[in-house]
């Protein structure tokens, strides 16, 4: 029994974190990028077969708002103008806010001033303007497959629904643990709408459909 | 040094200047140094109030804050005078140091006018060069991309894959200001992208290739693939500065070796040169110490090296004997990657 309980290991979610392939990747994955000017790394994303929107002006919500983007490459200057005077940094603000799966780059090869730096820290990754297309694509791809990643997903779930207290996360997380195990989310739902409220499940679908995504694919 | 018509004399440094116009007398230059009145009669112009003053052998001083410091137009003979006998005797005495008032008061205004616009052009380079900064770097990136994208459809060109390496060695020096100029905001990007140490060492050898074989020197790359965590943006400065600097201050037709291993949970990067300089392993990563008047340079690199490293938890040490060099950096090493 004592050996039993030495050698036990508390299940992650991260265990459930079946390697997906580039394909898989390509195929699920949805970017956006968010910059007034057109660089050349979205044909190189396009050329690549990723599903990628250029938002010129940062000023069309809708999609964000919807949590559609697993990786958002966000401009500072230029855009966002509609959200604040801090552009950029309004926007990625904004993304965190409503989209917290989002994995969001901040793009620019612009040397911020201290007020502006935010712009850095709250990014998931810098991204410079000047990198290498090949390193750029790496870098995303990268960022990309963290998105996909279960705890980013968890993490991104209790924002999203504002769970705070360390008992419901991990109630909340036990139930997902055995929904991926088993592949049957009805009753990962059911805890989730008792902890969270009746529009939790609704509120987070988007999230729960990625986190069971290698299930489905 | 402000330029000035008349004598002007520092508080601060207890200069005192020539004017283009009337050039400080000789009398003046040995009573600032010599005489303790003199010493006295402008360390009381400190809690004077801006204007005319007599100094204790008859000569006038005017004093005025510029630049957030009080200066003195001082060592003239202004006309309207204080009227003492000391005043008459250094006007008899030194004829051609005699002004007017009112034309004082003119260079004064002339000076604040001239602060005024020195100001406004300090504060339009604030933003606009920022902004050409950041114009340029685009269009570095650009070379970059379209160079790469070029190589990938048509091969590696030799012209080509020279333009790549100028444009990417442009890029690390774009880095490097940038860091410079706000280093506290480097220190403060977030450090969570994986990176290979090996294949970042790896590739910033490419870079500076061509630069080493300049000097006749090869540069050797080899290790294990260790993960580490840092910024993608911060963390390139530190192999690019080491091997940069190795090529800088080694010894023609020399190798230089940078090597990856990992130890107790550490990733280490050594990197070995062969060098004609003295350098001090204690002081070098100090900012602005040089070891050498010889090779160009700002002795910055090494104090930024060590900034970043220390903030991706990391150390960095030097290590010199007999006219070899080892830069050693450790950092938390996350995992080892296979080797392609």
């Amino acid at each position: 029994m004592w050996e039993d309980l030495k050698f036990w290991k508390k299940p992650s979610l991260s265990a459930f974190d079946q390697s997906l392939t580039r394909e898989h990747l390509i195929q699920a994955g949805r970017l956006v990028v968010i910059d007034d000017e057109k660089p050349l790394l979205i044909e190189e994303l396009k050329k690549e077969g990723f599903s990628v929107d250029h938002d010129v002006t940062g000023q069309d919500l809708h999609h964000i708002d919807n949590q559609i983007y697993d990786v958002a490459i966000v401009d500072y200057h230029g855009v966002g103008q509609r959200l604040g005077p801090m552009q950029g940094l309004d926007i990625l603000r904004h993304i965190r806010r409503v989209s917290p799966r989002t994995r969001v780059l901040a793009y620019t090869s612009r040397s911020l001033t201290a007020a502006e730096s935010d712009f850095f820290r709250l990014s998931h990754a810098v991204l410079p303007k000047d990198l290498g297309l090949e390193d750029s694509l790496k870098l995303i791809e990268e960022e990309l497959k963290k998105a996909f990643g279960k705890e980013h997903l968890f993490e991104a779930m209790l924002a999203k629904l504002n769970v705070v207290k360390a008992e419901d996360k991990e109630q909340i997380k036990k139930a997902l643990l055995k929904s991926l195990a088993t592949g049957n989310t009805n009753q990962f739902k059911e805890t989730l709408s008792k902890i969270a409220g009746q529009a939790a499940g609704k509120v987070v679908e988007t999230i729960i459909s990625k986190l069971h995504l290698v299930v489905t694919l | 040094m402000i330029p000035s018509l008349f004598p002007l004399f520092d508080i601060t440094t207890r200069n005192l200047n020539d004017g283009a116009v009337i050039a400080a007398s000789s009398f003046c230059r040995k009573a600032i140094s010599a005489k303790p009145e003199c010493r006295r009669h402008y360390d009381s112009l400190k809690a004077k109030p801006e204007g005319y003053h007599q100094c204790p052998f008859g000569m006038t001083s005017r004093n005025f804050y510029f630049d957030g410091a009080l200066k003195v137009i001082t060592g003239v003979i202004a006309f309207p005078r204080f009227d003492s006998q000391a005043e008459q005797n250094m006007a008899k005495k030194f004829p051609e140091i005699k002004v007017s008032r009112d034309t004082i008061e003119k260079s004064i205004r002339f000076l604040r006018e001239t602060e005024k616009l020195k100001a406004a052009a300090v504060q339009e380079a604030t933003q606009v060069l920022p902004q050409a900064f950041h114009e340029l770097r685009k269009l570095n990136g650009a070379i970059i991309q379209h160079a790469e994208k070029e190589i990938s459809e048509r091969g590696d060109l030799p012209g080509l894959i020279t333009i790549r390496s100028a444009a990417e060695l442009m890029r690390n020096n774009f880095d490097i200001l940038e860091a410079l100029s706000n280093i506290e905001g480097m220190k403060a990007l977030p450090t969570e992208a994986t990176i290979s140490l090996l294949d970042l060492t790896y590739k910033t050898m490419r870079v500076l290739d061509q630069r080493a074989s300049s000097r006749g020197m090869h540069i050797h790359v080899d290790g294990v693939k260790a993960i580490i965590r840092g910024n993608q943006k911060s963390f390139p400065i530190v192999p690019a500065v080491l091997l940069e600097n190795a090529i800088k201050y080694g010894r023609e037709r020399s190798v230089i070796t940078a090597d990856v291993s990992t130890s107790n949970n550490r990733a280490v990067l050594v990197v070995k040169n062969e060098t004609d300089y003295f350098i001090d392993p204690d002081r070098c990563f100090e900012r602005g110490v040089r070891f050498s008047n010889a090779v160009e340079g700002g002795g910055f690199g090494l104090f930024l090296a060590k900034e970043i490293v220390l903030s991706h938890n990391g150390t960095i040490r030097c290590d010199s004997l007999n006219g070899k060099i080892e830069m050693i950096v450790t950092l938390p090493l996350v995992k080892v990657g296979q080797q392609k």
